[in-house]
């Protein structure tokens, strides 16, 4: 899922209230609220906090994510991450210690 | 163009009216009212002190100028040099250290959709 | 976890973060940021930052922005306000209101708006005169005469 390729990664210190659109991976260390659409991965480190609906093909959220996602591929939240929302997803994973709370809802036609 | 040496507007000389021209001209002292030199060449020495409109194909301003300037190719302000006023032209250099305030309207083409 | 294109060291060997906004990118809405900021892709949201932005090639911003410090070598369409210092450079293209204290246009870059300098009648090694100003964002700006002596 981690790019090969070069990511944009919005350091700790970036805030955007808004939208961010990309088709590119995209990498979230700061502070996000409002709308994010991307073709590509979408990854909130641990010192992410997002408060966004979220479009995207993959998902890794290791830091705080309040919001409905809609993936085109995977869902993942990992064990450091905190999720409230829905997740709309082919493929869902929630680690374990990973805090999660909302609906999941696999096999998008 | 002009051939030969421009011109030259001396340190102690002062200028008050209409200046206007066909050569390059040097200016080192002070000139009030309006400069043409509209095919030419005119530098501002950092001993000049200008205080007119001016209208010329190239510009260099190393002195104080107050006014507003038109070039129909280049102007370039120096480090030593204090302005005050518009420029109009296609092409403006400005160095860093150059004191300047007011308008600059160049051409500026952007890409669609902006 | 993803790599970290944006990270590089400073002098204590801490990293220090830099956020490079690829080309695919859109910003809209409101940035702000501590750290230097690269923009490569499109940013219509009214950046605030403490530190420097680079405006590539390719970057677009149509947006007021509030940085340190600028370079310009793509498109700003916006007022600029820098503590610093603003730099068009020859590729850049730029159409709003310019306020530093230090300005530098290259040749070939394209400009329309104002240009403020503050610190506008200080000596050349940055003393401020303390001339009464008219309304404008920094104290120190002075009248708009230039002194009679121009000579050095």
């Amino acid at each position: 899922m981690d790019g090969d390729k070069t990511a944009t990664v919005l350091g700790p210190t970036v805030e955007i209230e808004g939208e961010i659109e990309g088709e590119e991976d995209l990498v979230i260390q700061g502070r996000i609220q409002g709308k994010i659409v991307s073709r590509k991965d979408l990854t909130v480190d641990s010192s992410g906090k997002v408060e966004a609906s979220i479009s995207t093909k993959n998902l890794a959220v290791s830091g705080m994510l309040v919001g409905n996602v809609t993936a085109t591929e995977r869902v993942e939240v990992r064990k450091e991450g905190k999720m409230v929302g829905d997740i709309k997803a082919p493929r869902v994973v929630i680690a374990d210690g990973a805090k999660f709370k909302g609906n999941i809802e696999m096999g998008v036609d | 163009m002009s051939t030969g040496n421009p011109g030259l507007i001396g340190k102690a000389i002062r200028i008050k009216g209409e200046l206007h021209g066909e050569e390059d001209l040097i200016i080192e002292g002070k000139v009030e009212g309006t400069i043409a030199l509209k095919k030419n060449h005119l530098i501002l020495e950092r001993s000049a002190v200008i205080a007119a409109s001016v209208e010329v194909e190239n510009i260099t301003i190393k002195g104080q100028m107050n006014g507003n300037t038109s070039a129909s190719n280049r102007v370039e302000i120096t480090s030593d040099a204090k302005v005050v006023g518009d420029i109009k032209a296609p092409r403006i250099v400005m160095a860093e250290g150059a004191r300047f305030r007011g308008q600059v309207d160049m051409d500026v083409k952007l890409p669609p959709g902006v | 976890m993803a790599k970290e294109n944006g990270a590089k060291e400073n002098g204590n060997g801490k990293p220090a973060t830099t956020t490079a906004i690829g080309p695919t990118i859109i910003i809209k809405g409101k940035l702000r940021s501590d750290e230097d900021l690269i923009v490569k892709g499109r940013v219509e949201a009214e950046i605030s930052s403490s530190k420097a932005l680079l405006v590539e090639n390719s970057g677009i911003i149509k947006a007021n922005i509030k940085v340190k410090s600028a370079r310009i070598s793509g498109v700003m369409v916006g007022n600029v306000v820098a503590e610093e210092r603003v730099e068009i450079a020859p590729d850049g293209r730029m159409v709003g209101d310019l306020t530093a204290p230090k300005i530098i246009i290259n040749d070939g870059a394209a400009f329309r708006g104002r240009i403020d300098m503050q610190n506008f009648d200080e000596a050349q090694d940055g003393r401020p005169k303390s001339e009464p100003s008219a309304p404008a964002k920094m104290p120190a700006t002075g009248g708009d005469q230039p002194s009679a002596a121009a000579a050095k």
